[in-house]
């Protein structure tokens, strides 16, 4: 995250706010939150998922602020959640 | 076309653009069902350094539904890996160093290689992993005998074949008459804008194209497994279509790029045509992203097609049957429902791919059609008397633009309506060629050959050659 302008990052916030980093840098249970909430999808829509490693990228998408969604991505699984006060931190912090 | 280019996003990532899709029974294998999916459109041979090759970052698949519903019950996913053989040391530019004899050379710098996993419900088992695929045709000079590379490639996992690599475009049409106000040049005489009659041009000659081929038996893909007899057995019918997938994002930046998330469906392709000619400007993007099974969404652009409108405009009064049936708004079109979204009932002798009530693009085969030989093969199919041919799955010279052009002028619809009488015009019209092409030999006027064994598509054209050839002729 600390590589986005925050020009840059302002841009993408018009429409959803994007972060990346590693899986380190993101709190643990988060991670196992992430991982054991993902919804099983029908293995004829996906392929096998890979487990979660330490080094892998976590990607965070808040596609609109002020609805306090939040959508975790690593490897090849999604898990959406609601956390009002994370978004707004993470929207506090690229202000 | 069939489906080159066919939406605006996927025409910006040709890579996962699917092209074409054939789904048949060969004479030389009838035992097994061959499922080809071409990807990256229109290739130009002639290039370099960099040539052309599958996206890393992209899954493609190749799903069959054996029970009518539009969801795949099998699916054959296809993962590829890019490896450079120059690490380093040599530091070259090139994407060949020297003659490439065997696909183990290292004299071919950039290599790709790829994974088969086979999908049925929830399980999902590697097939094969590192398989390797040809190089492009860069040319003679650097591949003397690509037939042997061609060989090499074709890889057997036990009872399945498969290969995945350059071929050239199978695909016939020509692209600039119909996207130039549909003014089909044998037809020049009856046009809006009248001209002389002059022959149809192949818009792809000589270009290439990425192909996914496997050939498995047909109880691999049938229903609880069965080998149907009879054509009107209850399970004789597969539908087939083919996706590509990217994961749902992607991270620029001086380091390797990373894609992470689910994947994300980004095109898709049954029935040729369908993306190209039926579905609106507006609605091409989404219907790349969707399911067959969610397809009676669309089924009202099937019902009143904006080809079939524009007919007796651009042609006047060669069509006025179907101007006519098309007036009245309550007429809907259930002869493009059979043929395009359910399969067709029993209607025709020896022939019936209907799979229910299920309105899904699919590409329909029905398994226990015996296959014609080449040589007696009509390239239209069911349309000219062939029932091995589309829309009994798609053979690779099968002329799908000349058989849905009769088909959307309403040449079929008089078989369910029977109030309707075709127009002369809508059994007339093709595209390709002075007179209307109607064997496979007869392709070959237009540069196109196929083989007849897997994986059924001709060696692609070199690049010393082409487009040399075509350019010297130019120039008389």
């Amino acid at each position: 995250m600390q590589d986005i302008s925050r020009r840059g990052f302002l841009k993408v916030a018009r429409n959803g706010i994007a972060a990346a980093g590693l899986v380190a840098a993101a709190p643990a249970a988060l991670i196992a939150t992430a991982g054991a909430a993902t919804k099983p999808k029908a293995a004829k829509e996906t392929p096998a998922v890979r487990p979660v490693s330490s080094n892998e990228n976590l990607v965070i998408h808040v596609p609109n602020p002020s609805t306090g969604e939040i959508h975790f991505m690593v490897g090849t699984r999604e898990v959406v959640r609601h956390d009002r006060a994370l978004v707004a931190r993470l929207v506090r912090d690229v202000s | 076309m069939s489906s080159h280019s066919e939406a605006p996003e996927i025409s910006k990532d040709p890579v996962a653009d699917s092209t074409d899709l054939y789904a048949f029974i060969s004479p030389d294998s009838p035992s097994k069902v061959t499922l080809i999916a071409n990807y990256i459109p229109r290739q130009q041979p002639a290039g370099g350094p960099n040539f052309f090759e599958f996206g890393d970052d992209v899954l493609y698949e190749i799903h069959v539904d054996n029970d009518g519903d539009g969801e795949a019950d099998v699916t054959f996913q296809f993962q590829f890996e890019t490896k450079l053989t120059d690490t380093g040391a040599n530091d070259t530019f090139l994407y060949n160093t020297g003659q490439i004899m065997n696909l183990t050379d290292k004299t071919w710098n950039r290599k790709q290689f790829y994974t088969v996993t086979k999908v049925e419900g929830r399980s999902s088992k590697v097939l094969a992993r590192g398989l390797a695929c040809p190089p492009c045709n860069v040319g003679i000079n650097s591949i003397p005998n690509y037939a042997s590379l061609t060989s090499q490639a074709i890889h057997a996992i036990g009872t399945t074949t498969v290969f995945a690599g350059q071929r050239a475009d199978g695909f016939y049409v020509d692209l600039g008459s119909i996207f130039d106000l549909g003014d089909l040049r044998p037809f020049q005489p009856d046009f809006l804008l009248k001209g002389a009659a002059v022959a149809g041009v192949n818009s792809l000659a000589a270009t290439n194209v990425h192909s996914i081929a496997i050939q498995v038996p047909i109880t691999d893909l049938t229903k609880g497994g069965a080998t149907p007899t009879t054509y009107t057995d209850a399970d004789s019918t597969i539908g087939v279509w083919t996706t590509a997938s990217r994961q749902k994002t992607k991270i620029y930046s001086t380091t390797p790029q990373t894609n992470t998330g689910p994947w994300e469906q980004v095109s898709r392709l049954g029935m040729p045509l369908i993306n190209e000619v039926i579905i609106p400007m507006g609605h091409k993007d989404r219907w790349n992203s969707q399911y067959p099974k969610n397809d009676k969404q669309f089924s009202a652009y099937y019902d009143h097609p904006g080809l079939a409108s524009l007919l007796n405009v651009l042609y006047p009064g060669a069509f006025p049957n179907l101007a006519a049936y098309a007036a009245v708004a309550s007429n809907t079109r259930p002869d493009l429902d059979a043929v395009l979204l359910t399969g067709v009932p029993p209607l025709f002798p020896g022939f019936q791919n209907y799979t229910g009530k299920t309105k899904a693009d699919m590409l329909r085969l029905n398994v226990a059609i015996t296959p014609t030989a080449t040589s007696a093969a009509s390239i239209l199919g069911v349309v000219g008397g062939d029932n091995a041919g589309f829309p009994n799955g798609r053979r690779v010279f099968d002329d799908v633009v000349s058989i849905e052009l009769k088909a959307v002028a309403g040449a079929l619809l008089g078989v369910v309506v029977k109030t309707f009488t075709p127009d002369a015009a809508a059994g007339a019209l093709f595209d390709v060629g002075a007179t209307e092409p109607a064997t496979v030999a007869s392709l070959s006027a237009f540069g196109l050959a196929y083989p007849t064994g897997f994986p059924y598509l001709a060696d692609p054209w070199d690049g010393y050659d082409n487009p040399a050839t075509q350019v010297r002729a130019m120039a008389g």
